[in-house]
Parts: structure tokens; C-alpha cells; sequence
């Protein structure tokens, strides 16, 4: 078995090559669509905006949905705005019900017109029904029904008055009633004076004021009748003078709307409810208590007013609304209060829209963390959509907190897009746990993360680039620093076959490499600058990377860069903080003994080691029963562990590591400590790609460099892997100056060839593995393990034990 | 428009009487604006009539109740307490109307003749109003029906306010027998204290056409006034007749305005 060669310069980077473009900065490019290399999500998106049927709303997902919405709102807009635009929508008082609004459609632009119209109405009865109720024929004809009542009271009570008079009885009014006393002299009779009559004319008197009383109490009986009466009378004349007043008014106010039967419908009830409420509209005169008393009154011409709810101009197409804060109010709308005299009260003109209204007709969009974490709006947005309707609810109504009257504006039917963005494991997520979910969102837009870098896939990158920096008004990039640029790209899709299509970082990068820039002075983003911006934001985010290099170059953390050891190896893992990744060795190390054929996996005994680990670390059970256990089972005792990891592990990226100490363990044969090792391992020994290749190769680097480099370190990575090599040039650097070496490792013979410096040795015709070579080593150490453990337990023990992977 | 501010100010205060629960709200809110529109004060006072209080040991005392009141017969501790709660429902009523345009009402009880315009703290710069119930039987009964004979005897400036009230703008309208009537220089205050123009008219006389002095008519006032729609009329006292001294109170309730009745009439009681 042959060891692995370095690989060469030119596979652990592959560089931009914008030859085929010619420009000198980005300003010489033209825009390019942001949705580029995005046809799946594209095509989903064309499909779902255009299916009508109700459930077929979008889902984008994408690696960073942030970066999406802007995309998509602008294909949304662009096709919005050839669309017919939406009816408006006006809440009205429903003046049976005032609890309950009533929402009427209509045609696109109308709404405004309709409003102003019945403002200027309003104004116009402010004026015309006080004067008619002020002219002198309205005052006239009300004063002759006040007499009439008047006269009939006073000719009765005149009539009392002067039988009373007559008898020297005086009808005196008491605080509330009347009473009758005996006069003399035009004076009531002081009760010792009447005393002192003769108790004959005492019982005269008494019988009078008996008589008197008993008529009293027949016209005080008679008056709420003739007030009744009264009433009547004044309002039929108020009926009348409010319909002379205001009948032209609402005629007139018909012909603009004549083609609108619901706009005319209400207009008579307007009419209608003039007419029978004139009592609110006119001050009160003399006379006349207020009706409503003491409660709460809003002014009275309000109940005409139109809450404009949506309006949208015609020739604006259909809306495109996103709505950040997806509340439930900012969803659905809501009805505000006003606080009048302490009391909370409110009335149709105090229903605002939501996000629904606002976007009917045309698209929302909505991120789906968001509207999942606010109270009650992804429940509500289901029920819209399962009832397309827009009805309006409060939190506060859905948890019973108050038990204020609030109102029941009617619903408004709902007919939109939604479109959510989100993670894809949100989508997931949803989709498992939700079963309403696939119901309403029947459309995945499924954004790639990045794109193939083939053809001519850098040459729109940097069409890419150059869009990006006139979207934000960045100084424009020459042609190395797009290059550089398109590396990055490449690096933060962790693929040198792929660029990824995580714009925002693009972005943020081009920011602040102008930001290097112009503190350089220059008016253009050149390498250096874009060089840099990589550097200080790696350099910001690096504190705990350097915390950790500086514990293994204290030797706090253990490891060696030389020499070598049994049973002991580095092994690569990266850590990934606040979005910043970087990679560590780990001395990694294994011990074995006589015992049951188990091979301890440490971090999982002390719940250290997450699944996908501890599966690494069962699959070299697999590999070593089938490697060596051929005759009899495998009478092993082996422990793995991850040395001063006080941390959780998860994956399987050192499973060749752990291998490789494992089997030197067994051999007794020594691994060198100037190579780390990542890669994980099949029961077969192929060893398989692993993810953050280039951190880690980084991380290692960085310790033997400042350690000194001496030529013989380097990094065992899986074959599989290089294709993503885009290393820094400081690595690449060294590698092509031979200080350093990325081996690249197909099957674990090869690794423990370049680790052990033995000869691993392929087993023979006669079943045996050659004298001398590592697996020979390995399986005689194993022999002598069985046999060891046959001499404790014997051999029916042995066998019923072994081979058992706990 | 007459300038307030160069006429003196001889009314300060406006006093509102009352005597039962049964004032209108029309005529009192009237009264407030009034006072507003004045910067007066404003001081209620509740007459306990003393006559009926007297009268309320009698053994024949029976109350017929109006509206939802029953009646029954009443004792000096029931009238009493009907006072009370009359007085209270006034006050807060006043107290309501004043707060309402930013006024602080004064208000005080008072136990003498309801008939009579008499009560304790009087100051100069009063301005008695009397306010016109709303029922016409508590118009014509006992101590209302008096109580207009008395604002007819006195010399003292009494502003009557009918029970309907049309609340606009227009000039002050005096009827005086001569330029220098009383009734005149108060209407001359009135107006520039209200930022109203003065209009005086001489008393029309008896028949069709205007003249001279002699006793009015409810007919010739009306028709003097026809094309008048002034806010507030001055009546003096001698241009009342003596065979209706009341037509003060018939002309304010025709025309629904605020009449002030001024100076000394031909059998007036200056001590009235």
C-alpha cells in the first residue's frame, strides 16, 4: 500500500479567472437579475404567483432568507404591476347594528371620492339643519305645539286654580308635587290660625282640599298624555324639516355615484336615519333634555363619516406589501379606542387595517420566525386563509381580558398571495408538525445556497459583484478585487466547485472593503482592500480561536506538531461561533486490553458525545470484525477519548482519527504528531468526506507555523474533499514551498501508511496478513487478546461474549 | 359693536334662585353661558320656602306627586328633607353647566319667602336671575305665580329666564320710557359687557303705531319687535302695564330670551 503524495498547488485553491471579461471596474458591468442561477425557485415562484387556486401560497427557504425577500419582492412588484388593482374597501356605520360595521366594496380608485363626499356632506348638514331648525317657520310651527301642550295645562290647571281661589285655597308647589292649603287675605294660613277655626269650617275646608286634590291628580294624569302628544308632534316636525333640509343634499350627493347601487343603498339610509334621529343633530332648545343624558356621545354627523380602510389608484397594479412586524393587529387589523369622560369607547371609524388588508388583492410578505413568535398571528393568518376572509381580532378578546364592547366589523373576503420566508428547517419543521400547513402553503420556492462554478458562472458573479455595489452605493471594484470577491465567494460556499448565493455576506463584505478603501484614500475597492475586510472580520470574530490556539502553544492544551506515539493522534474538528468557523486539533487517543469486544466510546459514556459520534466510534467495531475477527470473536477492551475536550462532540469527522489511534494502539506501532487527521470511516475502511476541510487544514497550520514549520507536518484529509479546497494563500504558499502538506486519503490503509511510516500489508493467499505489517501486528495482538480472555472466562464464555458491541 | 372695555362693570355676579327641582335646563345653561360671556360669578341659592315649611305642621298637609313621585302627606321632616334633596340636585346640575364652560358656581341655601326676592349676603353687582320652570302649572302656581308679582313691584334689576332659550347672537334690545331710564344704562352695560350692539326702542304704544310712554301690550311689544332677533331684551318698568305687571315674562317666553326688568314702576316697591 502506497502512502498518499502532497497534493500540488494548483487543487488547494481554484482562483477566479475573469479573463473572459473584459472591464476595468464594476462600474463597466451591467445589473444582473438577483434571482440569478435560481430557475427551481424562480420557476416555483412564476408558478405559485400565478396559480389562482386558494392554498397555493409560497414558502421561499434559503440558507439566509434575509437576502431573499428583496429578490423576490422585486419579481412580486414587477408582476404586480401589470395586475388590476384590487377594489377598496370603506367601513361604514351600520346604523341598526352599530356594533356591527359594514365593509363595502368598491371599484379601485372609488373609495377616496366616496369619503370626501360624505366629509363635504357632513360639513353641509353642520350648517343647513341647525339653519332650518333655526328659520322662523320651523320656530313658529314649534311654538304652537309647545302652546297647544302649554294652553292644555294651563286651561285645566287655570280652571283648578280658580275653583281653589274661590275657596280661598291656595295650590302651592312643593319641591316635587303640589300641595293645597286654606288662604286668607291672599296669604296661606298658618296652622295655629286654622286651628283656631271652627272645626265646621275646618271640615269644610278639609273636604275642599279633598275635591281640589282628587282634580289635581286628574290633570296631572292628563299631562303625560298630552306630552306624549307633544312629542309626537315635534318630532313629525322635525321629520319634516330635516328631509326639506337635507333631502337635496343626499340627491345631489346620488349622481356621482349612480352606478354603484350599494353606495346608493346606504345613502338612503343615511336619508332614513337623519330623518329619525334629527333630535342628535340640532342644539337643544328650551325645554328639551338632552336625550343621551349623561352618557358618552361622540358627535352625532360622525355616524355618516367613511372609514377609507384600502384604496389603491388605479394604474398601480396590485400591492406588494411586507410587513415586518407581523402582529396579530398589524396582521388582521384592529379596532382602536378612544378614551371619552374615563370610558373606553369606539366606534367604525376607529377600525384600521391590517397587512391582509393593505396586501388583498396582490402579495404578503411575511417572515415565517416572525409571525410564528408573535401571539395568535399564525393561527389567524390560517383561519384567514381557510375562511379567505379578513375578520378582526384582538388578542385581548381571544384571552377573555376585558369584557369592554368592543365591535364585529363584518369580515372582508380575502384573496392574496402569502409568502412566507424562512430556514428550510423551518419549512420542514412546519410541514411535519403543522398538518394545516402543506394545506396553505402548497408552494416551495427552495433557494439554492450556491451555484455551480462552471462555464461562465464567475463572469456573472462579478456581474453579481458589480450589481451589489451600485445597489448600495458602493465605490465600484476593479477587476482583482471582484476576483478576490468571487474567491470569497467561493470559500463561504466551503466548495471550490461552488459559489454561494449568501448575497447579504457578499454584500457586508463589499461595505466594508469601501470602508478600507476610502481610508486608504482610494476612489475605487481593489484587492487589498477586499484582502483586508476578509481579514478584520475573521480577526473580530477570532478571539476565542486565538484563546484556543494559545492553550495548545502553552501547552495547556496537548498537542504535538512532532515525534510520534502509540495510540495517540490529531484529530481535526472545527467550532462554529456567532457565524465564524474555525478549526482545532484535538489529540485524540486510545487504550486496549483483554476484554469483550468493546470498543469504549468514552464521550458517550459521560454524555459528552453526541449520536453521529458515537455511531462513528460503533462503525469501527464493524470495521474491526470484519478486518480481523475472521476465526473467532474479537476479545477486545478498547477506550477512545477526546483529551481535554470538556465540551460536547458531535460527528463523525475523526472516526478515521480514532481508527488510526485504535489500530496503533493495538499494533503497538507509533502515529506521527506532525500530521492531524479528518475524515470519517466506513465499516469497509474508506475514508469519506467530511465538512470545514478548510478550516481545519487552517487550524492545524496555524499551530505548526507558530511552532515553525518543519517540512514533514501536514493534514490527512479525505480524498473526496479536495474538491472543496479554497485555502488561504498563506497555506497554499506553503505547501508549494513543500513546508507543509495536505494529503489527500482514499481508504484507511493509506492513511495508517503515511501515519505509521510501516508497510500495512494486505492479507495473503494463505489468510494471513504479511510478518510485519500493521495488520498483522493488530491481528496478533487480537489472537493474544482471545486467548487471554479464553484462559478467564473458557471458551464457551469467550464465544457468548464476544463480538458484542455495547 | 359696543366696546366692552369702556363701559364700567356694575354687574359681577350672577344669583340664581330656586325653589324646586323643576328649573330648566334650558334657561339655567343659559344662565351660565351668560355669566361665562359676563366673566361674572355665579352663586345658586335654594329658597326653602318658609310659608310652606310653616304651613307643613298642619294636619291637612297632602302632597299630590308629579311623574313617578306618589303622593301622601308630608310632615315639616319629609318637606325638609325633599328641600335637601331638591337642593342637591340643583346644585349639582349648576355645578355640572358652570364646569362645563370653565366656571366655578357658588351655591347656598337659603329658608325665607320663595315668593319674595329677599335673601342674606346680597352685595352690590348682584344680578338676580329667575329662572322659569319648565311645567306650566308650576308657572302659575304658588310661590312662581308670586314671585313674578314681585319681580314687577321691585326696583331691583331682575334678569327672567324663560324655559326655552334660543342661544344666538344678536343686539340688546331696550324699551325704555327715556334716555336716562335706569333700564337703559343697565342694557347700555349689558351690551358692552357681552360685546353686543345696544338697540333702544321707545315703547310702542297702544295700537299700531310707536309713540311715546303708555302701557304695553303683549301684541305691541311683538309687533314693535317683529325683525328683531335680538339676544336679550331690557324691559323697564315703567312701560309695564298695571293691569299685566307680569308682561315681562310673557313677552321672554313668546320670544324665547333672556328679559331683564329694570328701575322702578309706576306702584313699585322700592324694598320689594
Amino acid at each position: 500500500m502506497e502512502a498518499p503524495q502532497p497534493l500540488e498547488r494548483e487543487r488547494l485553491a481554484l482562483r477566479c479567472d475573469l479573463s473572459g471579461l473584459a472591464f476595468g471596474t464594476t462600474a463597466d458591468l451591467s445589473d444582473v437579475d438577483l434571482m440569478v442561477a435560481q430557475d427551481r425557485a424562480s420557476a416555483a415562484i412564476d408558478f405559485g404567483a400565478e396559480v389562482s387556486a386558494p392554498g397555493f401560497n409560497l414558502f421561499v427557504v434559503g440558507a439566509s432568507p434575509d437576502s431573499l425577500d428583496e429578490a423576490v419582492k422585486a419579481l412580486l412588484e414587477d408582476r404586480a404591476r401589470s395586475a388590476p388593482p384590487p377594489s377598496d374597501w370603506v367601513y361604514l356605520n351600520n346604523f341598526a347594528e352599530p356594533h356591527k360595521p359594514i365593509a363595502m366594496e368598491l371599484p379601485p380608485g372609488r373609495g377616496p371620492g366616496f369619503r370626501d363626499a360624505m366629509r363635504a356632506l357632513v360639513q353641509d348638514l353642520k350648517v343647513a339643519l341647525p339653519a332650518a331648525f333655526e328659520s322662523d317657520d320651523y320656530q313658529a310651527r314649534r311654538t304652537v305645539i309647545e302652546q297647544a301642550f302649554s294652553q292644555k295645562q294651563e286651561a285645566a290647571f287655570k280652571a283648578l286654580q280658580e275653583e281653589a281661589t274661590a275657596a280661598d285655597i291656595a295650590v302651592i308647589r312643593t319641591p316635587f308635587g303640589f300641595t293645597l292649603a286654606p288662604m286668607k287675605d291672599g296669604q296661606v294660613l298658618r296652622p295655629e290660625a286654622f286651628n283656631e277655626l271652627p272645626e265646621a269650617t275646618r271640615n269644610r275646608v278639609h273636604e275642599t282640599i279633598q275635591g281640589l286634590e282628587k282634580k289635581l291628580e286628574a290633570i296631572l294624569r292628563s299631562v303625560p298624555v298630552w306630552d306624549k302628544q307633544r312629542r309626537m308632534d315635534l318630532r313629525k316636525l322635525g321629520q319634516e324639516t330635516t328631509e326639506n333640509a337635507v333631502g337635496h343634499l343626499i340627491d345631489e350627493l346620488k349622481a356621482p355615484f349612480a352606478d354603484l347601487p350599494k353606495v346608493l343603498g346606504h345613502l338612503e339610509h343615511v336619508r332614513t336615519d337623519l330623518v329619525d334621529n334629527v333630535g342628535l343633530f340640532i342644539p337643544q332648545q328650551g325645554g328639551e333634555e338632552n336625550q343621551e343624558g349623561d352618557a358618552v356621545v361622540v358627535a352625532p354627523f360622525d355616524r355618516y363619516e367613511v372609514n377609507l380602510l384600502v384604496t389603491r389608484p388605479e394604474g398601480e397594479g396590485a400591492p406588494v406589501v411586507q410587513e415586518l412586524h407581523p402582529s396579530l393587529s398589524n396582521l388582521v387589523g384592529r379596532i382602536e379606542h378612544v378614551s371619552r369622560q374615563g370610558v373606553l369607547i369606539t366606534d367604525f371609524r376607529l377600525i384600521k387595517p391590517g397587512a391582509l388588508h393593505r396586501a388583498n388583492g396582490g402579495y404578503l410578505l411575511l417572515d415565517a420566525r416572525s409571525v410564528l413568535t408573535e401571539p395568535f398571528a399564525w393561527t389567524a393568518l390560517k383561519r384567514g386563509l381557510k375562511a379567505q376572509q379578513i375578520r378582526i381580532e384582538s388578542a385581548v378578546d381571544l384571552l377573555s381580558l376585558t369584557s369592554t364592547i368592543s365591535l364585529e366589523p363584518d369580515p372582508i373576503p380575502l384573496g392574496l398571495k402569502i409568502v412566507l420566508f424562512g430556514e428550510r428547517r423551518l419549512y420542514y419543521l412546519l410541514a411535519a408538525l403543522d398538518p394545516e400547513f402543506r394545506e396553505h402553503f402548497k408552494v416551495l420556492a427552495d433557494f439554492d445556497d450556491a451555484v455551480d462554478r462552471k462555464d461562465d458562472a464567475e463572469v456573472t458573479y462579478a456581474r453579481l459583484v458589480a450589481t451589489l455595489a451600485r445597489a448600495k452605493q458602493l465605490a465600484p471594484l476593479d477587476r482583482d478585487a471582484v476576483a478576490r470577491v468571487v474567491d470569497r465567494a467561493a470559500r463561504l460556499a466551503g466548495d471550490a466547485a461552488k459559489l454561494t448565493l449568501a448575497v447579504e455576506k457578499i454584500g457586508d463584505l463589499l461595505v466594508e472593503a469601501e470602508y478600507w478603501a476610502k481610508k486608504d484614500g482610494a476612489p475605487i475597492i481593489r484587492a487589498a482592500d477586499v484582502d483586508r475586510a476578509i481579514a478584520e472580520q475573521i480577526r473580530r470574530a477570532s478571539r476565542i480561536r486565538e484563546r484556543s490556539q494559545e492553550a495548545i502553544l502553552r501547552d495547556i492544551a496537548l498537542v504535538d506538531t512532532s515525534g510520534s506515539a502509540v495510540g495517540q493522534i490529531n484529530g481535526l474538528s472545527v467550532l462554529e461561533l456567532g457565524g465564524f468557523m474555525f478549526g482545532r486539533p484535538t489529540r485524540i487517543t486510545a487504550r486496549v486490553s483483554p476484554g469483550a469486544g468493546k470498543v469504549v466510546d468514552i464521550e458517550r459514556e459521560v454524555e459528552l458525545g453526541g449520536p453521529i459520534h458515537s455511531k462513528g466510534v460503533l462503525i469501527l467495531s464493524g470495521f474491526l470484525s470484519g478486518r480481523y475477527a475472521l476465526e473467532a470473536p474479537i476479545s477486545l477492551q478498547a477506550s477512545l477519548v477526546f483529551e481535554q475536550s470538556y465540551g460536547g462532540v458531535d460527528g463523525d469527522s475523526a472516526s478515521s482519527a480514532e481508527l488510526y489511534a485504535l489500530l496503533s494502539a493495538l499494533a503497538e506501532v507509533p502515529l506521527r504528531q506532525d500530521l492531524a487527521v479528518t475524515g470519517s470511516v466506513n465499516q469497509h475502511g474508506t475514508v469519506q468526506a467530511i465538512g470545514g476541510v478548510n478550516e481545519k487544514i487552517e487550524g492545524f497550520f496555524d499551530i505548526c507555523r507558530a511552532r515553525g514549520l518543519t517540512g514533514s507536518q501536514g493534514v490527512l484529509i479525505p480524498e473526496a474533499n479536495v474538491q472543496h479546497l479554497m485555502l488561504r494563500e498563506d497555506v497554499i504558499e506553503a505547501c508549494a514551498e513543500g513546508r507543509f502538506a495536505v494529503y489527500p486519503v482514499a481508504t484507511v490503509d493509506q492513511g495508517l501508511a503515511l501515519m505509521t511510516g510501516s508497510p500495512v500489508g494486505e492479507r495473503g493467499p494463505d489468510g494471513t496478513f504479511a510478518e510485519g505489517t500493521v495488520n498483522r501486528l493488530v491481528e496478533d495482538r487480537l489472537a493474544t487478546f482471545a486467548k487471554a480472555r479464553r484462559s478467564v472466562v473458557g471458551e464457551a464464555g469467550a464465544r457468548e461474549l464476544g463480538g458484542r458491541v455495547t | 359693536m359696543t366696546d366692552p372695555q369702556s363701559a364700567p362693570r356694575v354687574i359681577r355676579r350672577l344669583v340664581v334662585g330656586f325653589h324646586d327641582a323643576a328649573g330648566s335646563s334650558s334657561a339655567l345653561e343659559a344662565t351660565v353661558r351668560l355669566a361665562r360671556t359676563m366673566e361674572s360669578q355665579l352663586l345658586g341659592i335654594f329658597v326653602e320656602d318658609a310659608p310652606l315649611l310653616e304651613w307643613s305642621s298642619s294636619p291637612l298637609t297632602r302632597q299630590v306627586g308629579r311623574g313617578v313621585r306618589p303622593g301622601g302627606t308630608f310632615t315639616p321632616d319629609t318637606l325638609a328633607a325633599d328641600f335637601a334633596t331638591a337642593a342637591a340636585m340643583m346644585r349639582e346640575r349648576l355645578a355640572r353647566l358652570a364646569g362645563g364652560v370653565g366656571l366655578t358656581a357658588g351655591f347656598r341655601v337659603a329658608r325665607t319667602s320663595a315668593s319674595s326676592l329677599d335673601f342674606d349676603g346680597r352685595e352690590p353687582g348682584d344680578l338676580l336671575v329667575v329662572v322659569e320652570p319648565t311645567d306650566p302649572m308650576a308657572r302659575l302656581s304658588y310661590p312662581f305665580a308670586g314671585l313674578l308679582q314681585t319681580i314687577a313691584r321691585t326696583s331691583v334689576p331682575v334678569l327672567y329666564m324663560p324655559h326655552r332659550v334660543l342661544q344666538r347672537r344678536g343686539p340688546v334690545v331696550s324699551i325704555a320710557p327715556r334716555p336716562d331710564d335706569p333700564g337703559q344704562r343697565l342694557a347700555a352695560e349689558v351690551a358692552a359687557t357681552i360685546g353686543e350692539d345696544l338697540l333702544n326702542l321707545p315703547p310702542p304704544a297702544h295700537g299700531s303705531s310707536p309713540g311715546v310712554g303708555g302701557p304695553l301690550s303683549l301684541q305691541d311689544l311683538s309687533r314693535a319687535l317683529s325683525g328683531v332677533r335680538e339676544r336679550l331684551l331690557v324691559l323697564s318698568r315703567p312701560t309695564l302695564p298695571a293691569d299685566d305687571p307680569c308682561l315681562f315674562a310673557s313677552i321672554a317666553t313668546q320670544r324665547m330670551v333672556p328679559t331683564l326688568v329694570a328701575g322702578t314702576g309706576k306702584n313699585g316697591d322700592p324694598t320689594a
